[in-house]
C-alpha cells in the first residue's frame, strides 16, 4: 500500500462491521494488512468519507465478510500496533453492548467514560520492554467530545436516546452472562456489558494513541429487560448507524502525524 | 443408546449400584485428553471423582459425553456453604452461577466466531425440575464457580456472599456453559460438605453421609421423570449458528 496517504484516525468497527459494504465511503485502495511484531494486522481500508475530506483508516475487528473470531481470540496488539505504524492520533471504535442500566434501551447510543475489566485470559500490554509508562486507563476526552458532537450533528432528527457517559464492563466471553453475573455487575456500577474494549483501550494508551468508543445497545443483558420487549439488534443497522458518526467525529479531531512519532 | 451421564464427585462408586449393575467400562479419548474409565450402569454412564484437585480439562469430559451419545448430564458435587444458613448435609439445587474461574477454557470455538450462547436458563430446566420434584428439600442457590484447587479465604467468602452467591464449588463452571456449546443438558445437585472460610468449621460426618444416601435414593425417580422427548431446548442451542453456516454441521468439527 501507499503510505503517502496520511491518516490521523483509525475507526475500528465492531458489531456488523464484517458485513459492511464500504464502497459508498470511497475506499482509496484495496484493503491491506500491516506486518507488526505481533503478526499481521486486520485488513485496513482507507476511506474518504466525502470529497476533499481527509482519509480515515477503517478496519473490522472481528474479520471481513463474517464474524470470524470472537473477542477473546482476536489479535488486538497487531491491531493497535498497526494504528501506531500508520501514525494515527486517535482510535474511534464502535462496540455492540448489552444494557444493564434501566435507563437504556435497544438502539440507544452511549459514549462510555469509564470501564471495569472483568476479563482474565487476555494479553493486555505490549510488555515491559516497550512500555514507556504505566497508564491510568481512561477514554480520551477530545475523542469522546468529537463522537458526542458527531452524534449531535447526525442524530438530532432521529429518535434514539443518546447517553453522554456510562460505565462499560468487559467480560471474557464468548458466552453471554448469567442473570446473577449481571446483577453483580449492576451492583458494581456497570451500565453496559461487552467483550471487546479490553485490551484495546489499554494498548492504545501504552502507545499514546487517544481512544474512545461509541456503544450501540444491541440487546438487554440477561434479566434486564424488566418487562420490555426482548428486542435485539445485531444486524447491519448497527454499522450503518455507527460508521457515519465515527467518520464525522474523525473530521473534528486534529490532523497530521502523531507528535513524537515517525509515520514509518 | 445410553443417554445420561452422572458426574459423581462425593459419591462412593459402589453406592451407585442403585442405578443397576455394572455392565460396561470405557475410557474415551478426546482431542483434550482421555477421560475415564466411565462406568455404565443400566442406561447411565457414571464418571466418578471428576474435578479438583487434578482438574481434568472440562472440555474432555463433555466431548467424551457427546461421543458416547449422552444428552443429559447430572453433576453431583460437594460444595462449600457460603450462606450462614447452609450447613453440612444440606442439599442444594444451583439455579444460577457466577464464573470466577481464571485459567479454564472458555469455549470450544477458539477458531470460529461462535459461542455467543445465552445463559438463560443457566442450567437445564428439565433436569432441574425433576430434581426439585424428587428432592424437595434441595434449596435453590446461586453458585460461585471458583478456580481452585485452593479453598477461598474468609475475605473472599464474604465477598462472594455480597455478590449474591450462596455456595461455592469447583466442578460446574465452565462445565455448564461448555455443555451448552455441545447442546447437552447440564444440571447439578449440591451437597454441602463444608462451611465458607469465614465461618466455624462444619461438624458431623454423619449428616453428609445421610444426604448422599438421600440423593442416591432419589436418583432413580429423578431419571425416570426426565421428559422424553426433551422439552428444555438444550439440544437446539446451536440451531441458529448451524443454519447461518457459522459452525459446521458435524459437532466433531467444532473445536
Amino acid at each position: 500500500m501507499s503510505r503517502r496517504v496520511q491518516v490521523s484516525t483509525l475507526i475500528v468497527g465492531g458489531t456488523a462491521a464484517y458485513g459492511l459494504d464500504v464502497t459508498r465511503w470511497q475506499p482509496q485502495a484495496p484493503p491491506f494488512c500491516l506486518d507488526t511484531p505481533f503478526g499481521p494486522s486486520p485488513a485496513i481500508t482507507l476511506l474518504r468519507p466525502w470529497p476533499q475530506a481527509p482519509a480515515v483508516a477503517f478496519c473490522s475487528r472481528h474479520g471481513q465478510d463474517a464474524l470470524k473470531h470472537s473477542a477473546a481470540f482476536l489479535n488486538p496488539r497487531a491491531l493497535v500496533w498497526a494504528a501506531h505504524m500508520l501514525g494515527v492520533r486517535n482510535i474511534l471504535s464502535w462496540n455492540g453492548v448489552g444494557a444493564i442500566s434501566n435507563q437504556l434501551a435497544v438502539g440507544d447510543l452511549l459514549v462510555p467514560h469509564d470501564l471495569l475489566d472483568w476479563t482474565h485470559a487476555r494479553v493486555a500490554s505490549f510488555g515491559r520492554e516497550r512500555l514507556t509508562t504505566a497508564t491510568s486507563p481512561s477514554f480520551a476526552p477530545a475523542a469522546r467530545t468529537a463522537i458526542l458532537a458527531a452524534i449531535h450533528d447526525i442524530k438530532q432528527v432521529s429518535g434514539e436516546n443518546i447517553h453522554a457517559q456510562g460505565h462499560y464492563i468487559c467480560t471474557e466471553g464468548p458466552r453471554l452472562e448469567t442473570k446473577a453475573e449481571i446483577e453483580l455487575f449492576h451492583q458494581l456500577g456497570a451500565d453496559v456489558v461487552g467483550m471487546t474494549l479490553v485490551p484495546e483501550l489499554f494498548l492504545a494508551q501504552e502507545l499514546k494513541i487517544g481512544y474512545a468508543s461509541l456503544c450501540y445497545i444491541t440487546n438487554f443483558a440477561t434479566g434486564r429487560a424488566s418487562g420490555r420487549k426482548q428486542k435485539r439488534q445485531f444486524g447491519p443497522a448497527v454499522a450503518h448507524t455507527c460508521l457515519p458518526i465515527l467518520l464525522r467525529a474523525a473530521q473534528k479531531l486534529p490532523r497530521g502525524p502523531k507528535p513524537g512519532t515517525s509515520a514509518t | 443408546m445410553p443417554h445420561l451421564l452422572i458426574l459423581a464427585q462425593p459419591v462412593p462408586p459402589r453406592s451407585l449400584e442403585v442405578l443397576g449393575p455394572l455392565i460396561d467400562e470405557q475410557t474415551v479419548s478426546t482431542p483434550f485428553g482421555a477421560v475415564g474409565p466411565l462406568a455404565r450402569r443400566g442406561p447411565v454412564w457414571v464418571l466418578p471423582y471428576f474435578g479438583a484437585p487434578t482438574r481434568t480439562d472440562p472440555r474432555a469430559t463433555l466431548w467424551a459425553a457427546k461421543s458416547l451419545g449422552v444428552q443429559r448430564i447430572i453433576a453431583i458435587e460437594g460444595m462449600v456453604g457460603l450462606a450462614h444458613s447452609l450447613t453440612r448435609g444440606d442439599i442444594v439445587l444451583p439455579t444460577d452461577y457466577i464464573d470466577w474461574t481464571k485459567h479454564q477454557p472458555t469455549t470450544f470455538f477458539e477458531k470460529l466466531g461462535a459461542g455467543y450462547i445465552s445463559q438463560n436458563p443457566p442450567f437445564c430446566p428439565d433436569i432441574s425440575a425433576a430434581i426439585h420434584q424428587h428432592l424437595p428439600a434441595a434449596r435453590p442457590v446461586i453458585y460461585l464457580g471458583g478456580e481452585g484447587p485452593r479453598h477461598e479465604t474468609a475475605a473472599e467468602a464474604r465477598m462472594f456472599l455480597q455478590w449474591g452467591a450462596q455456595v461455592r464449588g469447583l466442578n460446574l463452571v465452565p462445565e455448564t456453559y461448555l455443555a451448552k456449546e455441545l447442546e447437552l443438558c447440564f444440571a447439578a445437585i449440591g451437597l454441602i460438605a463444608a462451611h465458607g472460610a469465614d465461618r466455624e468449621r462444619a461438624r458431623g460426618k454423619g449428616a453428609l453421609q445421610q444426604a448422599i444416601r438421600q440423593v442416591l435414593e432419589a436418583l432413580p425417580a429423578i431419571l425416570a421423570d426426565l421428559p422424553q422427548p426433551l422439552t428444555c431446548g438444550c439440544n437446539h442451542l446451536q440451531d441458529s449458528a448451524r443454519e447461518r453456516g457459522v459452525i459446521p454441521t458435524n459437532w466433531r468439527d467444532w473445536q
